[in-house]
C-alpha cells in the first residue's frame, strides 16, 4: 500500500482557489497537447531513478521509462524500487556522498526538504518551460504543495493519492441507509444505524488519529492550517476546534478504531467496518486482495462539512533531479514526457494490469483509468475538491506536535481549543 | 678519552634502533596480519565516531558542510520536550528490562541446571527466541497484541471475561509491550550465561552448607548469589548497553511515515528519536550530539556498575 507523505497543508484561500479552478484546469488541460512541450535536449546515456514504493509501483513507472527510451535512441531510464522505510535515509546518503541516482521520487515534501539543502535541481530556474507545462496540467492542490514560498520547484508531482470513502452497499442497505452519507450528520447517523445492526461502524486507515486523517474535516468545517500568506497559524480557529471535536467524537462516541495495526480492508470485507476512509489505491486494489467484496461496495467523496466543502487530503509522490546528476537535461526531458497523455495512459494501463491504481497528477486523465464508471466519477468528484499539505515554513517540524495534541484530544479527552492553541504556538514559532 | 655527548649519542642511538628493529621483527608479522581488519576498523568505526563528535558541534544537515555552532546542540537538548520524553521512556524501559531479564534468567538457570534430558530440552526451547530474527519476532508480537479479532492477547482476555485492550493506542501499554517482547527474546540468553556461571561454582561449598543445615534459600542467598556476582555484573552491564540502544521494536511497531514514537510519544526512546532527527529531519549535527549524550550515559552507568562490583568484593 503506497503511503503518501505530506507536505504542508494548503491555506484556505488557496484551497478554495484550487477547488474552483480544478474544474477549469480540467478543461484547460484537456486542450493541452498530447505531445511533450519542446523541452531540454536529450543526450544518450543511462538515467537511474530511485522510485519509492513497491516493486509493482516501479513496474508501472518503468513502462513509461521504456517508452521514453524507445522514443530517444541511446537513452535508457532504469527505475529501481526503494521501500518507503528506507528511501529517505538512502536519498540522504546519496545527497551527502554526491553519488547515487540521477532522479528520486519520494514524499511530496522531500523535494523541498532536499532541494532547500542544496541536493536537488531547482527546475523552475533551470527548466522553466518544463515547470510551466507541469503547472498547466497538474492538479492545483498537489502542484501548490511542491512549490516553495519563493517559487522554487525542486520536484514535480509524479503521481497523486487522495482520501476517499468506501462503503458496503449491501450492509448500508440492510441497515436502512438509502443515501450515501454526504454530510457529517449523515455519516454519524449511518454509523449509528450500522452499529445497531451489529457491525462496528467506520474505520479510518490512512492518517488514523493524525492531522492527515483530520485534514478533510478541518477544511470541511471551513478551517485551515495557516493563513494564505503563511504569516500565522490558523489551526486554532473556531472552525478548526469544531472539526477536531467532531473528529474526536468519531473515535470516542462512534468507536472508530484507534489501533492502526488492524487489517482495515479485511474488516471491510468481513463487514466489521462497512464504511472505510482510505486512500484511492483501494479503488482497484481492494477486490484483488479481498474478493469477498466483489459487487458489494462503492467509493464516494468524503462527507462535506458545515461549510459545504468536502476537501480531501491529497498526497502523492514527487519526482526530481539530483544536483550531482550528469544527465540533468535528459532527466528533465523524462519529466516532460511523464506529463504527456501517452505516458499517463501507459502508466494507468500498466497499473491496471497489476491490479494497482496509478493516478497521474492530472485530473483530466482520470477518464482514461481502467476502473468502473461509478468509481471514476467518485474519483473525479473528489479530485475536484482536494488540497495538499501547506508549503509554509516549519510545517514539517510542527507535524509531530499537531499529531500529539490531536491524540490527546482523542485518547485523553483533552480540550480541543487548548490543544490547538498549543499547536498554534509551536507552528507560529516554527514559521520564524 | 673524555666522555662527551658526541661519543655517547651515536652508540645510544644505534642500540635504540637495533632494539626497535628486533621488536618489529618479533611483533611485525602480527601487526601485518591484523592490518586489514585494523584499517577497516579505523576507517569505518573509529573515524566515524570521532567525526560524529565534531559534527555534534555543528549544524550539519547531511548535504552541505555544517558550520561550527559550539555547544548549541547540547544546550538545545535539555529544552527539547521530545528528547526529555525519550530519555524518561528509555530509563523506564532500561530499569524494567534489565531487572526482569536478570531475575528471570537466573530463575530459569536455577530451575534448569540439573543435567537431565528434560532440562536440556527446556533450555533449548527457552534459548530459541534468542536466535530468531528480531524483525520477524516483532511482527509476530504486533499480531498478538493487535486489537483486531485475531489478536491473541485480547482473545485470552475475552476468555477470562475481560474487556478488549487497545494495546497500540494506549500510552500506558507502550513500554510494557516493549519489555514483554524483549524479555521473551532475551531471558533465554541470560539463562545460558547464568548456567555457565553456576557450573563454575564448586558443589563442595553448597554440599558443606547443606550438611551444616543451611536451607536451599540460604544456600542460594549466601553462597550461590555472591559467587555469581561477576556473572551478574556482566549481564547487567551488557543488558544496560543493549537496552539503552533499543531501536528495532520501536521502529517496527510505532513508526509511521513521517513520525515515530507511538501514541503521545509513549514509545519514543533515544535511538529512534536520534534516527528521526538525523535521517528524517536532516538535523545530523543534533542527532550526533544526542548520540554522544547517550554514550556518556551508558559509560557512566557502566562505571558505576563496575565500581559497585569492586566495592562489594
Amino acid at each position: 500500500m503506497p503511503v503518501a507523505t505530506l507536505l504542508r497543508p494548503l491555506p484556505t484561500t488557496t484551497a478554495s482557489a484550487a477547488t474552483t479552478t480544478a474544474a477549469a484546469a480540467t478543461t484547460a488541460a484537456s486542450a493541452a497537447t498530447t505531445a511533450a512541450v519542446a523541452g531540454p535536449k536529450v543526450a544518450p546515456g543511462n538515467v537511474t531513478v530511485w522510485a519509492v514504493g513497491s516493486e509493482d509501483d516501479a513496474k508501472v513507472f518503468q513502462s513509461a521509462a521504456d517508452a521514453f527510451g524507445k522514443a530517444n535512441p541511446g537513452v535508457k531510464v532504469t527505475i529501481q524500487p526503494v521501500s518507503w522505510d528506507d528511501a529517505h535515509a538512502k536519498d540522504l546518503a546519496a545527497a551527502t556522498s554526491g553519488q547515487g541516482p540521477d532522479m528520486i521520487t519520494g514524499g511530496l515534501s522531500w523535494g523541498i526538504e532536499f532541494g532547500t539543502k542544496g541536493a536537488m535541481v531547482d527546475l523552475a530556474q533551470k527548466y522553466p518551460d518544463v515547470v510551466k507545462n507541469v503547472q498547466k496540467l497538474a492538479q492545483p492542490g498537489i502542484y501548490n504543495a511542491v512549490v516553495t514560498r519563493d517559487g522554487k520547484v525542486y520536484g514535480v508531482p509524479g503521481d497523486l493519492t487522495v482520501m476517499m470513502m468506501y462503503y458496503r452497499t449491501d450492509l448500508l442497505k440492510e441497515a436502512g441507509i438509502d443515501k450515501i452519507p454526504s454530510t457529517w450528520d449523515e455519516l454519524t447517523t449511518a454509523i449509528t444505524k450500522l452499529q445497531a445492526k451489529g457491525s462496528k461502524g467506520m474505520a479510518s486507515s490512512w492518517g488514523n488519529t493524525s492531522w492527515l486523517g483530520w485534514y478533510g474535516f478541518l477544511y470541511g468545517a471551513g478551517g485551515s492550517l495557516y493563513d494564505a500568506q503563511c504569516t500565522k497559524s490558523t489551526i486554532n480557529s473556531a472552525e478548526a476546534v469544531k472539526s477536531l471535536q467532531y473528529y474526536a467524537d468519531l473515535y470516542t462516541k462512534y468507536k472508530t478504531p484507534t489501533d492502526s495495526t488492524i487489517d482495515f480492508e479485511g474488516g471491510f470485507e468481513k463487514g466489521d467496518y462497512p464504511i472505510l476512509m482510505q486512500g484511492n489505491w483501494d479503488v482497484t486494489g481492494l477486490e484483488s486482495g479481498h474478493p469477498g467484496v466483489k459487487g458489494k461496495w462503492a467509493a464516494a467523496p468524503i462527507p462535506a462539512g458545515p461549510s459545504g466543502k468536502k476537501t480531501a487530503f491529497i498526497g502523492g509522490r514527487m519526482i526530481g533531479i539530483m544536483n550531482f546528476s550528469k544527465n540533468q537535461d535528459t532527466a528533465a526531458a523524462f519529466i516532460n514526457y511523464l506529463y504527456t497523455d501517452e505516458a499517463a495512459t501507459m502508466t494507468s494501463n500498466k497499473a491496471a494490469e497489476l491490479s494497482a491504481l496509478w493516478l497521474p497528477p492530472r485530473v483530466n486523465m482520470v477518464s482514461k483509468l481502467q476502473v468502473p464508471d461509478d468509481r471514476k466519477a467518485a474519483l473525479t468528484a473528489q479530485l475536484n475538491d482536494a488540497g495538499g499539505p501547506p508549503n509554509c515554513k516549519g510545517w514539517e517540524e510542527s507535524q509531530n506536535t499537531a499529531d500529539k495534541k490531536i491524540q490527546e484530544v482523542i485518547l485523553n479527552k483533552a480540550d480541543p481549543q487548548k490543544a490547538l492553541d498549543e499547536v498554534a504556538v509551536m507552528m507560529n514559532q516554527n514559521l520564524k | 678519552m673524555a666522555i662527551s655527548e658526541s661519543n655517547v649519542r651515536p652508540d645510544f642511538t644505534k642500540r635504540t634502533l637495533n632494539a626497535r628493529v628486533a621488536l618489529f621483527r618479533r611483533m611485525g608479522a602480527g601487526y601485518i596480519m591484523i592490518a586489514p581488519f585494523l584499517i577497516l576498523f579505523l576507517v569505518f568505526a573509529v573515524w566515524p565516531i570521532i567525526n560524529s563528535l565534531y559534527l555534534s558541534f555543528t549544524d550539519f544537515n547531511g548535504v552541505k558542510a555544517g558550520e561550527f555552532i559550539g555547544t548549541k546542540n547540547y544546550e538545545r537538548m535539555w529544552g527539547d520536550e521530545r528528547f526529555i520524553k525519550a530519555l524518561t521512556n528509555t530509563a523506564s524501559y532500561v530499569v524494567l528490562i534489565v531487572s526482569l531479564n536478570t531475575v528471570c534468567g537466573l530463575a530459569l538457570a536455577m530451575a534448569l541446571r540439573a543435567p537431565s534430558l528434560l532440562n536440556q530440552i527446556c533450555r533449548a526451547l527457552f534459548f530459541l527466541p534468542a536466535v530468531t530474527s528480531t524483525i520477524a519476532v516483532t511482527v509476530l508480537w504486533r499480531t498478538i497484541f493487535t486489537s483486531a479479532d485475531y489478536g491473541l492477547a485480547n482473545t485470552i482476555l475475552h476468555f477470562f471475561g475481560l474487556k478488549t485492550i487497545v494495546f497500540f493506542s494506549s500510552p500506558e501499554w507502550s513500554i510494557p509491550i516493549l519489555v514483554i517482547i524483549s524479555l521473551w527474546g532475551g531471558m533465554g540468553g541470560t539463562m545460558i550465561i547464568f548456567l555457565a556461571g553456576l557450573q563454575s561454582i564448586s558443589s563442595d561449598m553448597t554440599e558443606a552448607a547443606a550438611i551444616d543445615g543451611a536451607t536451599s534459600v540460604q544456600r542460594f542467598w549466601y553462597i550461590i548469589l555472591p559467587l555469581l556476582k561477576p556473572t551478574t555484573i556482566y549481564i547487567v552491564i551488557t543488558g544496560l548497553i543493549g537496552a539503552f540502544q533499543v531501536f528495532d521494536m520501536v521502529y517496527l511497531i510505532y513508526s509511521t511515515v513521517g513520525n515515530i514514537g507511538g501514541p503521545l510519544d509513549s514509545a519514543l526512546t533515544i535511538v529512534p528519536y536520534l534516527y528521526d532527527r538525523g535521517f528524517t529531519r536532516f538535523q545530523l549535527g543534533y542527532a550526533s550530539s544526542i548520540a554522544w549524550v547517550l554514550f556518556g550515559i551508558i559509560f557512566i552507568m557502566t562505571m558505576i556498575n563496575l565500581r559497585l562490583g569492586r566495592d562489594n568484593k
